[in-house]
């Protein structure tokens, strides 16, 4: 190695980034020359000057708030950031515009079937002809049901002390109905099924003359019930009976 | 926004290092703080996509790549212009001296700043960040061996600059 070669790796050499070759041959040249050594040393000794005395600045005191003001201005205009991405504007409006398409249609689909389902429930007690079937056994008013209707509705129980009364037929949207009637004490529960036929009811619930009323959809059926019961529990009853259908079909 | 305190936790620590930098690199308190806020920012900006281990090292390629944008709109001065590749240190023989730690400190400041950036820049990582060649390699976006010259340049061009300083005053250890 000569000394423009040597000269060239001192500082690596002192950083201790040479490569294992390369310090192996530098360190057989310095062996043998002084200049190149006294090189190492003013070198050595310049880097321990700079280290000691070269500035450190900390940052000033209130800087930290000023980032940290800026951060906040940041968290807020992120959203605002959205309409800065011309795709991700477009997204955006094309979500709220199903959003909007959505709430125009569908619920009043839903709000609909429900007024009709609680008009059928009180109309269905005023003339005391709730069942066509009185049984307690699914097993019994399951068959009642053959060639009244174009399809075999899921007949279940909800447990939670709810008795089956039995079973009737009734008409939802101009079409024949699977309706059937649960008793607790004075808690009544009416539940009308049919087939979806592609166009599944969202799951959403109502007060509606006093009655509460629940919409939803499993394997295929829509189911829609009415109670004179509160909210809270037609939603436990509801759970019992979505976990039985699943189970039956 | 839970993403947004854990921002605040990984980076705001390492202030002190994001300020110290840009400082070195900018030269004015004011457009360091600048650079800063910026850097915190762009960071933010980039979190989600943040996967490294290292958030100072992180924030503070972040904080360097801000202060060269900030120096190329302001660039009013030959400092990012290729600094001559072959300078070499002319050996200046000086007397022992007197000179106070404090006249030794103005002067290493003053000749600091007439480094180009790119020389003060792999002398404020390598001396007190501890930051590797690789490290720099990686963060600068060049060749280990350009590190390597690079650091090696910056400071006998260093010493270069201290030794313009009247004969006298640079201590005897710094010929």
């Amino acid at each position: 190695m000569s000394c423009d070669e040597a000269d060239r790796f001192l500082d690596a050499y002192l950083d201790g980034e040479l490569e294992a070759a390369k310090r192996a041959e530098l360190e057989e040249h310095l062996a043998g020359c002084a200049v190149c050594q006294e090189k190492l040393r003013r070198l050595s000794q310049f880097r321990s000057f700079l280290t000691a005395n070269a500035p450190h600045y900390p940052a000033p005191p209130g800087l930290k708030n000023k980032v940290i003001a800026k951060l906040e201005v940041q968290k807020k205009s992120n959203i605002i950031a959205l309409t800065r991405q011309p795709w991700l504007y477009a997204a955006a409006l094309a979500i709220i515009g199903l959003a909007v398409a959505w709430l125009a249609s569908s619920p009043n689909q839903e709000k609909q079937i429900a007024d009709q389902a609680v008009a059928n429930f009180r109309r269905a007690a005023l003339l005391e002809r709730v069942c066509d079937v009185v049984s307690p056994d699914p097993a019994v008013v399951k068959p009642w049901f053959n060639g009244k209707l174009d399809f075999t509705p899921p007949v279940v129980l909800p447990g939670l002390n709810f008795q089956m009364r039995g079973g009737r037929l009734d008409v939802l949207e101009n079409r024949k109905v699977a309706a059937f009637t649960y008793k607790r004490d004075k808690d009544l529960v009416t539940v009308f099924v049919w087939p979806d036929a592609g166009k599944p009811l969202q799951e959403k619930s109502w007060i509606i003359s006093g009655n509460s009323v629940c919409s939803w959809h499993a394997k295929d059926f829509n189911f829609v019930a009415v109670s004179n019961m509160d909210e809270r529990g037609l939603d436990e009853v509801i759970d019992h009976l979505r976990d039985a259908v699943t189970k039956e079909l | 926004m839970g993403n947004a305190s854990r921002f605040e936790e990984l980076f705001l620590p390492h202030l002190d290092a994001a300020y110290n930098l840009a400082r070195w690199l900018v030269s004015g308190d004011q457009d360091a703080q600048d650079i800063v806020q910026e850097a915190y920012v762009r960071a933010f900006k980039g979190f989600p996509g943040f996967r490294g281990d290292n958030p100072r090292a992180w924030l503070l390629t972040i904080v360097r790549n801000t202060a060269y944008t900030w120096i190329k709109r302001h660039a009013t001065d030959d400092k990012l212009i290729p600094f001559d590749e072959e300078s070499h240190v002319v050996p200046v023989e000086t007397g022992p001296s007197e000179v106070s730690q404090e006249k030794r400190r103005e002067q290493l400041e003053e000749a600091l700043t007439r480094l180009p950036t790119e020389f003060r820049e792999v002398l404020v990582l390598f001396e007190f960040e501890g930051w590797s060649y690789k490290a720099m390699a990686d963060a600068l976006q060049v060749p280990l061996g350009t590190i390597m010259s690079r650091l090696s340049r910056a400071r006998r061009r260093l010493q270069q600059e201290l030794a313009q300083f009247q004969p006298g005053e640079i201590d005897d250890e710094l010929r």
